[in-house]
């Protein structure tokens, strides 16, 4: 990293000690917000992408049919445990998973530990199923959502540990950005509602500043929020002082925290399992109808098995819920765990709810999405700002350009553009990759990877201003003709979408159309902007008017 | 129907506590307040985001209401802020 101080801020020198710890702040908001602000602008930008997961997923599945959450839990759960007799008999776990909504939308089951010797398909398995019929849905194979909105935090091709340490130390970096953003930000109250457009780097700093500060309590969550998730990774020496460091130890720990109390060991005397139908009644008398988020039965056939049924998170913020744990031979009611178990894990499940948003309704949830691009755009007009104060620094005194200037000018717009762009292409190939070649849900986040790669190199080898205009271009058109790419592969394009009342559908086409509308813009700004003399707005303005003078000349 | 009606509070809740600042409201109005008036814009300023805060926790709870607040904060806040400056 550069030992180059930034430019003193504006901060009288009289103030010394005030102004010193400023501008050490200054420095550190620079830094820290620069140097993992690539890796930063993906995480923000995925992850927001991912408070939308089980749509996209929907519309990257053209061939599911609208969510099944009208279903009810007897009859769905009847239908599941039939699959499960069939598909994996005597495992160790059946775990059923009822539609219950957005989050949710439709039935699926896993189990572990069956017998292929007693006819099972697999020892452990996990199948998305039809809630009516139980049969398998048929569907292209595809990431979905989910995969694009993990890269946030798993960041795809690298390993868990390697993701965990850069994931890690960007988020650290972010909260440091901000922290030490809202120090240097003097005037938060007084400029809140201030934007001067056209006015190079202060416009920059304008644009910034209000990102930040309109959703600062979203960042701050967010972000510290981020690093709860991953505090057993980060101090395992806690962990480690109570149970021990080998594996078996962590397990251990794992298992206390996360499983249900009261686990017991297979017998291996059979004994038929509970109907279900009563123990569902007695969750849904206690939590209400269409509550029961997941069903989980381990040691089903055994004199042991015992039911666990968990509760819907919807409407509660934290992502925990209670549990009804049943004897699974007599149906007796052994005990309920309550939501919060403890004031430390409590705690953990607030901010974690909080982060995931799972109970979001609609309203909340655009607004969370929207709180999410706002600091997407934060993180990209801070980088933009550090490269155009520089540039100007630069055209000011000549030969104060270098190369990390060019290097972070090429990073921003094969990131900021480039990126979206290789998102759109994310989409482009779940249509257009023929359905059924080997390995089809992995080329179609290769093609996020080689469209960005693409982009970073195309940005590295046109004129800064000139990749901008065109990979803005390139992005309007990748969003803007996925609906049509939609209605020519697939029959729920947007006439069919909207007549059949399928929201999800609609949404996901109409949203693709504003994207690239909003590319449109800011790509028809700037080229009236830079065009043609390549000097400010105003010089654009005064070049057409003397040709409008030239012409009425004649 | 709810979130809506705080939003419209939200928006002239910021309507007025811009107004109170001499840079808007020279941007709007052409010519700057008495301090008295600048002081009773700054009340029901506050006074409008207040109750659209009461009217979020009344339409989805405590926790919930709080967030929804603070999310429309945000979107309308980034409208006031547009419609100020390309009026």
């Amino acid at each position: 990293m550069s030992t180059r101080t930034p430019r003193p801020n504006k901060t009288p020198m009289t103030e010394a000690p005030q102004g010193g710890f400023r501008q050490s702040m200054a420095w550190l908001h620079t830094w820290a917000g620069l140097t993992l602000g690539w890796v930063l602008f993906l995480m923000f930008l995925t992850g927001t992408a991912g408070y939308f997961d089980t749509e996209i997923d929907r519309w990257m599945q053209p061939e599911l049919p609208p969510a099944q959450t009208h279903l009810n839990a007897t009859d769905t759960a009847a239908v599941l445990l039939a699959r499960l007799e069939k598909e994996a008999p005597e495992a160790e776990r059946w775990f059923l998973r009822l539609p219950t909504d957005r989050n949710q939308p439709y039935p699926s089951v896993f189990w572990q530990g069956a017998s292929v010797d007693a006819g099972a398909s697999a020892a452990r398995g996990n199948l998305k199923l039809n809630g009516e019929t139980g049969e398998t849905f048929q569907a292209r194979e595809t990431g979905g959502g989910q995969l694009l909105y993990q890269m946030h935090w798993r960041l795809h091709y690298l390993s868990r540990a390697q993701a965990d340490v850069i994931v890690g130390f960007a988020t650290l970096f972010m909260l440091v950005a901000l922290v030490s953003g809202v120090i240097i930000h003097k005037k938060i109250f007084k400029d809140f509602f201030t934007f001067r457009p056209s006015k190079g780097q202060r416009s920059w700093l304008d644009a910034h500043n209000v990102f930040s500060v309109l959703a600062l309590p979203f960042h701050l969550m967010i972000t510290y929020s981020g690093l709860v998730f991953m505090a057993f990774s980060y101090m395992p020496l806690v962990v480690a002082a109570h149970y021990g460091v080998d594996g078996e130890a962590r397990s251990q720990f794992i298992a206390d925290v996360f499983d249900p109390p009261g686990q017991v060991e297979a017998t291996n005397e059979p004994a038929p399992l509970v109907p279900l139908t009563g123990l569902i009644a007695k969750a849904e008398d206690q939590w209400g109808k269409g509550r029961i988020r997941n069903i989980d039965i381990r040691h089903p056939g055994d004199r042991n098995a015992r039911v666990i049924i968990h509760e819907n998170i919807e409407k509660s913020l934290a992502s925990a819920a209670g549990l009804m744990v049943f004897n699974g031979v007599s149906g007796e009611l052994l005990r309920m765990v309550p939501k919060e178990p403890s004031a430390a894990k409590g705690a953990r499940d607030l901010f974690i709810g909080l982060h995931e948003g799972l109970f979001a309704g609609p309203v909340l949830r655009w607004l969370y999405f929207f709180s999410g691009l706002l600091g997407t755009g934060m993180i990209a007009t801070g980088l933009l700002l550090w490269a155009v104060k520089r540039r100007q620094r630069a055209e000011r005194a000549a030969g104060t350009e270098n190369r990390g200037l060019r290097l972070v000018e090429k990073l921003n717009v094969g990131t900021i553009v480039g990126l979206p762009i290789g998102i759109a292409a994310y989409f482009w190939a779940n249509r257009l990759l023929p359905i059924g070649i080997e390995g089809r849900a992995d080329w179609e986040i290769n093609a996020l990877f080689i469209t960005w790669a693409a982009m970073l190199l195309y940005g590295t080898l046109r004129p800064t201003k000139r990749a901008w205009i065109e990979q803005l271009s390139l992005a309007t058109i990748a969003f803007a003709l996925l609906p049509l790419i939609n209605a020519l592969t697939t029959n729920s394009h947007l006439g069919q979408s909207l007549r059949g009342g399928d929201l999800v559908m609609v949404g996901f086409d109409l949203a693709m159309l504003f994207i690239g509308a909003a590319f449109a813009g800011i790509t028809w700004r700037l080229i009236s902007k830079w065009s043609p003399t390549n000097g400010d707005q105003k010089a654009g303005r005064q070049w057409a008017k003397s040709l409008d003078l030239a012409r009425s000349a004649k | 129907m709810m979130p809506l009606f705080a939003s419209t509070l939200i928006f002239s809740g910021f309507l007025a506590l811009s107004l109170s600042m001499s840079r808007h409201c020279r941007q709007v109005l052409n010519r700057s307040l008495s301090p008295k008036a600048n002081l009773w814009l700054r009340l029901l300023g506050w006074a409008s985001l207040g109750a659209a805060l009461m009217i979020c926790i009344a339409y989805s709870g405590w926790a919930t209401g709080v967030l929804l607040w603070l999310g429309l904060l945000s979107a309308v806040g980034l409208i006031n802020i547009l419609w100020l400056t390309y009026r």
